[in-house]
């Protein structure tokens, strides 16, 4: 209740009504000092003067120093409530109501001296001792004639003492009552205002539990401050928590714009709420055209539309995979529903599985050609041993061909595990390569003396260009050597009869390059970037033998050597292969 | 139930349906890129897949066609809406019958059984990958509005017109060369023909697209002076809509 910022509001109303009420008692009590103080007079003046007539008759009639004259003062005395006294012309008493004042000179008093002058004259005389307060008139006694000199005056002399006591008396009444209306309508202000205040000792209060909670230090005296410190405290809480929101916010930006797969929220409507830069590559879209946009209109892809329409039917979360043809990929979608408060999202996340399935395809197609190389000899096999059993082997010419050919199909099917088990040495690090510094071009002298047998049988020319000052290569030989005859067995293979194979070698930096161009049937453009995973073939329909290890074989020997093999290649027109390995320092 | 706007009931049904066009749009796209794809690779299971799914594709265009008839029904919109509607349900037609002809090369690859190609598909699948692109760009304007670009899609037509072209006079040289293979090339003829006339359909909804925007329909035939000023070597089928 005592609070010191109500109080400072409530004492100053107070105050000045006290003094309102104050000055207010204190006038009053002077007017009416006033008043009474004329009114006292006008009175006794007016006795005074009907009394002097009557004197003066009085006089007149038994002269001056009657017993009657005396009597008679006596007499008004007594209801007059004053001593009266009859003064001469000269200022000597005549005759007076009071026996003791007998003697004595008024002539000088102020009155008699004012009654001489105006015909009526007051005078106050104050003693020190307040009961001998008199006020005392006088009043000129003239005779009949116009002339109306004064022949004597009449003095009233009333004593104030009753009448101080009633001014007194009326002083306190009007304090009194004034100090107990005043004591009331304070009561009344402050019970009013204890009550109109409360909204705001409340807010105080609050405010001081709020600080106390956060423990902030409030030595404050003044409630408002401490108010307005809280207001502070707030806001600046409310500052750091939105800073903290937008940090986190920022960071899961960052996170979602950072991951590999891509993110899409979805609303009910089928609007893109959010979406992350993953996606935003994938479907080739700009963030602001995107959000706010259908998922149809933004992905255009009927398996994500109706995944998602599944997703939202059914309230679970459902997975779809599918192609995107103009990049290439292969990408698995999940849809999963989102409940936040009494909204639905939906959640997409985009997987890109190209990777994966390419490895699979390569897989695939691995053990479709190791089955299809085998079945081939195997059934040559198969036929040729039933033969033999069913009675070729009796005639010894026969049998011998027959085996023979046995023994070619046992030999290719070596070639194909032998080939298998070079290509997973060579990948698992396990093989062996024994660096020499060689002379280019006996690596080629080689290789060609090898091949120029096929060379021949295919009616295709086959044309070196090798200087004699290139430097010595650093290479293990055998291995180059198959490289080299890996590229030229695929150009014999694939260049129709008449054609032409170049074999070039040059010098580039610190590496010396060699190439292998021919005029054979090239490579399809789709083909190109997987030409040289293992097992892969270029033709389809699978007219040419061999399992498709030769080109893989090639690219992890050269590897091994640091250089590196590139193929250029247009369909119809031949293809260039060319591979480089370091110089021999 | 507080009032909702009609027009926005209006635009939010519309755009349903064009999100339905666009799913359709896929849908066809897929059709088209896969039944190319299986005929490269001689894969006849793929093809089978492809004949039946041509079913969903022609529920889609009953479904589209029946919510846009009950939409003008309900709602009766009128000049640029009601073109809009219209051109919705011409660009569902044109692109059901862009999906019978993926379907129509599906089944060439059924037919051709385990017979060879006459030579690898070059040209072919040349044509797909630019009629799909036409298409889906064409598809993309029609729901954005956009005629700049339905303006300019039209021009590519003369690409894969001529593509068709030497596809004709290339099977027309095997054919000759050796009759066996008259069977295989007119299968193949047929393929391109079908791909052809993809690229014709793409232009005609490249001209609803203005039509809807301005009220004009205006033929976006790029090349018809060639067929008047050239004598006829031109390939039977070409220009025609």
């Amino acid at each position: 209740m005592f609070n010191r910022t109500i109080s400072l509001i409530i004492l100053p109303a107070i105050i000045l009504l006290l003094l309102a009420t104050f000055l207010t008692g204190r006038y009053a009590i002077y007017k009416h000092n006033q008043l009474v103080d004329s009114q006292l007079k006008r009175d006794l003046i007016t006795e005074a003067i009907i009394l002097g007539d009557t004197v003066a008759t009085l006089v007149t009639s038994f002269g001056e120093n009657s017993k009657t004259i005396s009597t008679k003062l006596k007499a008004w005395s007594i209801s007059t409530e004053a001593t009266i006294t009859v003064i001469a012309a000269d200022g000597s008493i005549i005759a007076s109501s009071d026996p003791d004042n007998q003697t004595g000179n008024y002539l000088n008093y102020p009155e008699i001296q004012e009654a001489m002058a105006k015909g009526v004259g007051t005078y106050t005389r104050y003693n020190p001792s307040p009961l001998f307060n008199t006020i005392n008139i006088a009043v000129s006694i003239t005779d009949e004639g116009d002339e109306g000199h004064i022949i004597g005056f009449l003095h009233l002399s009333k004593n104030l003492e009753r009448d101080q006591m009633e001014r007194d008396e009326y002083q306190k009444n009007i304090l009194t009552m004034s100090l107990r209306f005043s004591l009331l309508a304070i009561s009344v202000y402050i019970l009013f205002n204890h009550y109109a205040m409360r909204p705001l000792r409340q807010l105080i209060h609050e405010t001081d539990q709020i600080l106390a909670e956060e423990g902030t230090e409030a030595k404050i005296n003044n409630e408002f401050s401490r108010l307005t410190m809280l207001l502070k405290e707030i806001h600046k809480k409310m500052n750091i928590q939105t800073d903290q929101l937008k940090q986190e916010r920022n960071k899961l930006g960052l996170i979602l714009n950072q991951a590999s797969d891509g993110v899409m929220f979805i609303d009910q409507q089928g609007q893109i709420a959010t979406i992350n830069l993953a996606a935003i590559r994938w479907f080739e879209t700009k963030e602001q055209d995107a959000i706010g946009n259908t998922l149809a209109n933004v992905v255009r892809h009927h398996q994500v539309v109706e995944l998602w329409q599944r997703c939202r039917d059914s309230g679970e979360g459902q997975i779809v995979s599918f192609e995107i043809p103009r990049r290439k990929m292969f990408i698995q979608c999940a849809a999963l529903p989102l409940y936040e408060d009494s909204k639905k999202f939906y959640l997409l996340l985009f997987r890109d599985l190209t990777h994966l399935q390419r490895l699979e395809t390569v897989r695939k197609d691995f053990v479709s050609n190791i089955s299809h190389e085998l079945r081939t000899p195997l059934a040559s096999l198969k036929a040729l041993t039933e033969t033999l059993l069913s009675g070729a082997m009796e005639d010894p010419q026969a049998s011998r061909r027959f085996i023979e050919r046995i023994e070619m199909e046992i030999e290719a099917m070596s070639r194909m595990v032998q080939d298998l088990l070079e290509l997973s040495r060579i990948e698992s690090g396990k093989a062996a390569f024994r660096f020499e510094p060689t002379m280019p071009n006996e690596i080629i002298y080689n290789v060609v003396a090898r091949v120029s047998h096929q060379v021949e049988r295919k009616a295709l020319s086959l044309e070196i260009d090798c200087p004699e000052d290139l430097p010595l290569v650093l290479v293990d030989p055998p291995h180059i050597e198959q490289v080299l005859n890996n590229l030229l067995d695929n150009a014999i293979k694939f260049t129709p009869s008449g054609g032409k194979i170049t074999l070039t070698a040059r010098k580039l930096g610190d590496t010396v390059v060699f190439s292998l161009r021919d005029t054979g049937i090239g490579i399809p453009a789709d083909d190109l970037p997987r030409i040289f995973e293992r097992f892969y073939k270029s033709d389809k329909a699978r007219s040419s033998s061999g399992v498709g290890l030769g080109l893989a074989i090639a690219r992890h020997i050269v590897e091994a050597h640091q250089g590196e093999i590139h193929v250029e290649s247009k369909e119809g027109h031949g293809s260039t292969f060319a591979f480089s390995v370091p110089i021999a320092q | 139930m507080p009032f909702v706007n009609p027009r926005e009931t209006l635009d939010r049904h519309i755009q349903e349906l064009l999100d339905e066009i666009l799913v359709m749009g896929s849908m066809v796209e897929q059709a088209i890129s896969e039944s190319v794809e299986a005929l490269k690779r001689r894969d006849i299971n793929a093809s089978r897949r492809i004949y039946v799914e041509d079913q969903k594709i022609n529920e889609k265009h009953y479904d589209l066609e029946n919510k846009t008839l009950t939409l003008i029904a309900t709602q009766q919109p009128v000049a640029r809406d009601l073109r809009l509607l219209a051109a919705i349900l011409e660009v569902g037609t044109e692109l059901e019958r862009i999906g019978d002809y993926a379907k129509g090369i599906a089944r060439i690859n059924i037919l051709m059984g385990e017979a060879p190609l006459v030579k690898p598909l070059i040209d072919i699948p040349r044509m797909a990958e630019i009629g799909l692109n036409m298409l889906h760009r064409a598809l993309g304007a029609f729901v954005s509005k956009d005629v700049e670009t339905a303006r300019a899609i039209p021009k590519e037509d003369d690409t894969v017109d001529a593509l068709y072209n030497q596809v004709y006079r290339e099977l027309l040289t095997y054919m000759i060369a050796d009759p066996t293979t008259i069977d295989r090339s007119t299968y193949l003829l047929w393929a391109a023909h079908n791909l052809e006339r993809m690229a014709d359909r793409v232009t005609n909804i490249c001209e609803r697209v203005v039509y809807v925007v301005t009220g004009e329909i205006r033929e976006m035939d790029v090349s018809d002076d060639e067929f008047a000023s050239k004598s006829h070597l031109g390939a039977p089928g070409e220009n025609q809509r």
